[in-house]
């Protein structure tokens, strides 16, 4: 072989290997850069919307702790105590009402009451169930059985009988 | 021109063999093409270097963003983790139809016709509570009774489930499960609707 090719051919093989050693070195450096400018910027984006949303809670604090807790009412780890507190009007009125779960029930993923009464006229439990539902934006009846006590058509009210179930979701821990 | 000469000296023999031989010419061109990548390649190391500078201090500075976050969230806890409860919850809490609001749309139906009476209403929420994209699933059974007179008992029946379908929600289901049909000579016609409203 030729002196002048051979060192031609040594000559191309070290500068190809030198410029693509320096190629992906610079392009691995170029995209470890570009990765962390975009973690930065993404990072400053979550921080200034965590700020605007802590200056916002801080100057409505007051009003969302009311706001959350009259949504969250209800959502408890345990089941709701039988009071005019927590049934109003319905506990007022007299009727049975008996959670169907134990407190301690750990698999428990709502909580259920049962709700029996034989003497409400129909006029004054229908406000009371409705204020319940009101009271509990997580809860719901998921059965109501109302039949009347009187004859079609009666000219004076009479008691209905009513069962129902209504049921929260249970809060976590 | 002569190669080798008389009045040729070997220095300058060898600077033309340089000069004529093609793969020394090549060997040149290689040489200048890889000192220009170097001078680019210092370029680009240089503004990856100017580059690089700029990051480290935003990330510090974000470091110390999330450090005083931190400290101001841990002060609102109670309220964020309520604030993300109800974020989480808020398809469950918005899209609830109340029973009571059905109930009073079937009261509205009752009272628009006066020959028609309640004497049974069951109603059940097919909601799963376990999937958190579960619907309100109503179905509601009305037993009734029409008060005899001389307009037809299908027809007063016809008229009822009319109004309940202009009284409830406009997507629900409304059928008849019994007919308003005299057999005996009772006081009053019994006849039962089915009402299906899925949200």
């Amino acid at each position: 072989m030729k002196s002048s090719l051979a060192t031609f051919l040594s000559f191309l093989l070290v500068s190809v290997a030198i410029i693509t050693g320096e190629c992906l070195f610079l392009f691995s450096a170029f995209q470890n850069i570009e990765s962390n400018l975009t973690q930065n910027n993404n990072q400053s984006l979550e921080f200034a919307k965590r700020e605007a949303a802590l200056q916002m809670v801080g100057e409505k604090s007051e009003g969302l702790e009311q706001k959350a807790s009259v949504l969250l009412a209800g959502y408890t780890p345990d089941p709701l105590s039988i009071s005019q507190e927590t049934f109003g009007d319905l506990f007022l009125l007299g009727v049975q009402i008996s959670p169907l779960e134990q407190p301690g029930d750990k698999e428990a993923k709502i909580w259920t009451y049962k709700l029996s009464s034989t003497t409400i006229e129909y006029h004054r439990l229908m406000p009371a169930i409705s204020e319940l539902e009101n009271q509990y934006p997580t809860g719901r009846f998921i059965e109501i059985d109302l039949k009347s006590t009187r004859p079609p058509f009666a000219m004076s009210p009479g008691p209905v009988n009513f069962t129902g179930i209504f049921a929260t979701l249970r809060g976590r821990q | 021109m002569l190669n080798y000469g008389f009045l040729t000296s070997r220095k300058q023999r060898a600077i033309y063999l340089y000069r004529s031989d093609k793969f020394y010419r090549a060997t040149f061109a290689v040489l200048i093409i890889f000192l220009l990548t170097q001078i680019f390649a210092g370029f680009a190391g240089g503004a990856l270097v100017l580059l690089g500078s700029k990051t480290g201090p935003q990330a510090r500075e974000n470091q110390l963003r999330n450090k005083s976050l931190v400290a101001q969230e841990s002060q609102r806890i109670s309220l964020i983790r309520k604030l993300e409860t109800i974020t989480s919850l808020k398809p469950l809490i918005t899209t609830r139809i109340p029973a009571a609001r059905l109930i009073r749309n079937i009261e509205g139906a009752f009272l628009a016709n006066d020959q028609v009476s309640l004497t049974e209403l069951k109603l059940l929420n097919g909601f799963n509570h376990n999937d958190p994209n579960s619907k309100d699933d109503f179905t509601i059974i009305i037993s009734g009774a029409i008060k005899h007179s001389d307009e037809n008992p299908t027809i007063v029946l016809r008229n009822f489930t009319k109004s309940l379908t202009d009284d409830l929600p406009k997507d629900s289901r409304i059928d008849v499960l019994r007919n308003a049909t005299t057999e005996r000579n009772e006081a009053f016609v019994p006849f039962e609707v089915k009402i299906r409203y899925v949200l």
